[in-house]
């Protein structure tokens, strides 16, 4: 069994090599064999999961697939949507419809046509037990095919973000035909060797090495791609994948795989490029347990908001790369943001207040614990320093580090913490990422506010605001909602992640944007 | 009559050895799942997921049985050769390993080599200049090779030599740039490994020369030797090291499980692509079956190497287990 499995995906990684030999007189690169292929190298941690989107929610697996498989749109730098395999869309006036024209002459890597067969078998099998796509994938009545370049969605109600969901991130397109009728998809050889339309091609992957994807030369973009190959060399230890890139083995160091502590050890590097920006707004909080006595009163809860240094938290613990903590939506979406209200004012900076109101406020008996990721070092920073902070009023904080998987089923399954540690990303939409802070979760949701709290009024907002297509509208939703969440403090925002893309100033074209992973095409060596 | 010696005290250690494995496999599996956390949240990474979500994945999965049903099944498909299949990357459990084994067999045994020459040759001349500033030398390096973690000095070389002075790769078993590899591309990315892996158990096996051969030394076949006018390096050639060597043996055959231990923090820390970072990332995602398959392979080899030692010890000693 192993070895007919390693046969089999062998085999196919040949027959993709021999074909794209065999296509690839264009540019005469690779197909002569001697000469060396031009070739950009990202760094990433650990194998992928899996390369099926459907089976895995992990960036190894993401930054791969998004350059093998394509969505029906891409987000631009505003987050508006760009034609991917879609040329064209339209939202009925209801916004309860939306008719996607699919792009003609599209072909999967194994030379099959793409057809609107393809977005249906991946939306309605392939995708639907993903935990990623849930968002969107609930949202969804039915998906139809009027004919081969045409699909339809009906959705249950009028969901703000559908759009921004249907890109490779999310809801990438899969190949019917590799999957359907192939029995359990758990098993099919594709998962570690899969069949897209992305400009890149899956040609090997060697585990605990590296996984390496060759040139479309089928890819319907002209010109792109521009290298032969891309590759994803595995370094697991963090200050090891800081060395790869200053000592040039490796070439793009993503800003995930970047412990932020360590920017300091690459800025200033020469032929190093860092680019630092908001691409994708991503909120790191701490979570505050109302089972726990003390932190059910309010007072408690606005008194430690003011006891946290958020500024020496971005620069201690996350080397300058965040913003601190604003209010409850941070600052990403500005359109969302409540200038009025905001952290500064209400609780501003003050050990002494804050230690006068915890006392009137029947004091924290017995300290608090602090539960957070152990694997990632800048929780651990940030704890450090709110300990720290607490101490200052009177409060005792024993900090909580663990694993991930155990984190979980300590905060989100048996809510047996007192403040935890987490970050969310919007994945481009408030509605997406966000409204789980503060929604009321009542059955206990993994990965949906852990505290206890919540409001009526905030749920209406939200729900509201996930309805509305007009951001305008939205946003007064979002500014309403925030007056009341800063107020009851149920989950304190530290800060907002700012990333840093890290590069050889060799690599050209690379797309700053909301998602630069999945702009391959244009990259290049110089 | 040799041969039927050895055969008999090889079934009879493999014998004993059936139910220490089935207990290792046992207790592992019982206290991982023992131990809090659960694959589901890892596949579920930071994702919203319903209880009944979860519910359904976990029964897919077959975590929703009562534990001694799940150990009962697993046992069984073991029995019947069949390993399991890992719940991250859907893969066979044995293909997983057959992949990844290779690679720790070449850094353990390069390690083992190194330690073994390495330290035979430290803990000679430590006992041939016993009380000299040589013999301190040698024991200081050994002091410093036994206390120092595998972890640090691996993070120390990458540093130095991949780092600084650029003369090494800092990770990796092979270049990733370019294909078509000689063995003189590949065996530089085993150089580090090795030497980190090796530096403890060099330390050990030098440690446990010197004081074989020292009370050795004392014995009276030597002075007797000594007496008929043979040199020092004879005496040492022909009859200490020979006398020495059972213990020295038994140092090196019993520490393969601890090179083993000491391959997962190295291979993590050098990206190196075998079992003991398979290990490291089964444990994090909670992927109880490469995990459990994983420790089942490195208790059935260290049961063999200690039966290869005892082998060994046997045939060099000839007072062992012959009665």
């Amino acid at each position: 069994m192993p070895t007919r499995r390693t046969v089999l995906v062998g085999t196919l990684a040949t027959l993709g090599l021999t074909a794209c030999a065999g296509t690839g007189g264009g540019s005469g690169a690779a197909s002569s064999g001697s000469t060396k292929p031009k070739q950009v190298i990202i760094v990433t941690d650990s194998d992928p999961d899996s390369l099926n989107p459907g089976l895995t929610t992990g960036y190894q697996a993401l930054d791969v697939n998004v350059k093998v498989y394509e969505g029906l749109v891409w987000l631009d730098k505003e987050g508006k949507p760009q034609p991917q395999l879609a040329t064209k869309w339209v939202a009925s006036p209801d916004n309860l419809t939306y008719t996607f024209t699919l792009r003609e002459g599209v072909k999967w890597h194994d030379g099959s046509a793409f057809t609107a067969d393809d977005v249906k078998y991946s939306f309605e099998t392939l995708l639907k037990d993903n935990a990623r796509a849930q968002g969107v994938i609930k949202q969804i009545a039915s998906v139809t095919i009027p004919d081969a370049t045409t699909v339809v969605f009906k959705l249950k109600a009028p969901y703000a973000p559908f759009m921004s969901q249907m890109k490779a991130f999310d809801t990438p397109i899969l190949c019917k035909a590799v999957y359907d009728g192939k029995g359990d998809v758990k098993a099919n050889p594709a998962n570690r060797a899969p069949v897209g339309t992305g400009p890149f091609k899956f040609k090997e992957w060697k585990t605990g090495q590296s996984v390496t994807l060759t040139k479309n030369t089928a890819y319907w973009a002209p010109g792109q791609p521009k290298v032969d190959e891309l590759v994803f060399r595995i370094i697991p230890e963090a200050q090891n994948r800081v060395n790869a890139i200053v000592a040039g083995e490796v070439d793009i160091l993503p800003a995930v795989m970047l412990p932020q502590a360590n920017i300091k050890d690459i800025e200033g590097k020469p032929n190093i490029n860092v680019n630092k920006q908001t691409a994708i707004p991503a909120l790191y909080f701490m979570l505050m347990n109302q089972a726990n006595p003390a932190l059910a009163k309010v007072e408690v809860r606005r008194a430690l908001a003011a006891a946290i240094d958020r500024p020496r938290i971005v620069t201690q613990a996350m080397g300058g790369l965040a913003l601190p903590g604003f209010g409850s939506w941070g600052q990403g979406f500005p359109w969302a943001t409540n200038k009025d209200s905001s952290y500064d004012k209400l609780y501003k900076l003050d050990p002494a207040k804050a230690k006068a109101d915890v006392a009137a406020a029947g004091g924290v008996a017995g300290g608090l614990r602090i539960t957070f990721d152990a694997a990632r070092p800048q929780f651990a920073a940030t704890a450090q320093i709110i300990k720290d902070n607490l101490a200052q009023v009177g409060v005792e904080v024993k900090l909580e580090p663990l694993e991930r998987s155990v984190f979980s089923d300590k905060v989100y399954a048996k809510r047996d913490y007192d403040l935890a540690l987490q970050s969310f990303t919007s994945s481009g939409d408030p509605a997406i990422g966000f409204h789980r802070l503060y929604l009321t979760n009542a059955g206990r949701t993994a990965n949906v506010n852990a505290t206890g709290y919540g409001s009526a009024e905030v749920d209406k907002l939200l729900g509201e605001a996930a309805a509305n297509p007009d951001q305008a509208e939205r946003g007064k939703r979002y500014q309403q909602a925030q007056v009341i969440l800063d107020q009851a403090v149920p989950t304190l925002i530290l800060f907002d992640e700012l990333q840093a893309d890290v590069n050889r100033t060799t690599i050209t074209g690379l797309y700053v944007g909301v998602n630069p992973a999945d702009q391959f095409g244009q990259v290049d060596v110089k | 009559m040799h041969r039927t010696w050895l055969v008999t005290f090889i079934l009879k250690r493999l014998l004993y050895a059936v139910p220490l494995v089935v207990a290792v496999v046992v207790v592992n599996f019982i206290l991982i799942k023992a131990a809090p956390g659960d694959p589901v949240t890892v596949l579920i990474g930071d994702y919203p997921a319903t209880q009944d979500y979860i519910d359904q994945i976990r029964a897919q999965y077959g975590l929703d049985q009562p534990l001694h049903v799940q150990l009962w099944l697993y046992l069984s498909e073991v029995a019947k050769g069949n390993l399991g299949e890992s719940l991250s990357q859907h893969q066979p459990v044995a293909a997983l390993l057959l992949d990844r084994l290779g690679q720790t067999v070449k850094l353990t045994l390069t390690a083992l080599a190194i330690a073994t020459v390495a330290g035979v040759a430290l803990g000679t001349i430590g006992a041939r200049w016993r009380g000299t500033p040589v013999d301190s030398t040698t024991q200081g390096v050994t002091l410093l090779g036994y206390s120092v973690p595998e972890f640090w000095l691996g993070q120390l070389l990458i540093i130095v030599f991949a780092v600084n002075l650029g003369w090494l790769p800092l990770g990796g078993a092979q270049p990733v740039r370019g294909s078509d590899f000689t063995w003189l591309d590949v065996l530089p990315y085993l150089v580090l490994p090795a030497l980190a892996l090796s530096f403890r158990y060099t330390a050990l096996i030098g440690r446990m020369t010197r004081a074989s051969l020292l009370e050795v030394d004392s014995a009276d076949f030597v002075t007797a030797a000594r007496s008929r006018g043979l040199s020092d390096w004879q005496v040492l050639a022909r009859h200490t090291v020979r006398n020495a060597s059972p213990p020295v043996v038994t140092v090196i055959g019993y520490n393969l499980g601890y090179i083993l231990a000491g391959s997962v923090m190295i291979e993590t820390v050098f990206s190196w692509p075998g079992i003991g970072r398979l290990l490291y990332e089964s444990i994090t995602k909670r992927d109880y079956p490469v995990m459990t398959g994983i420790l089942l392979m490195i208790s059935i080899s260290v049961v063999l190497a200690n039966l290869l030692t005892d082998i060994v010890h046997a045939l060099i000693d000839p007072r062992v287990g012959r009665s």
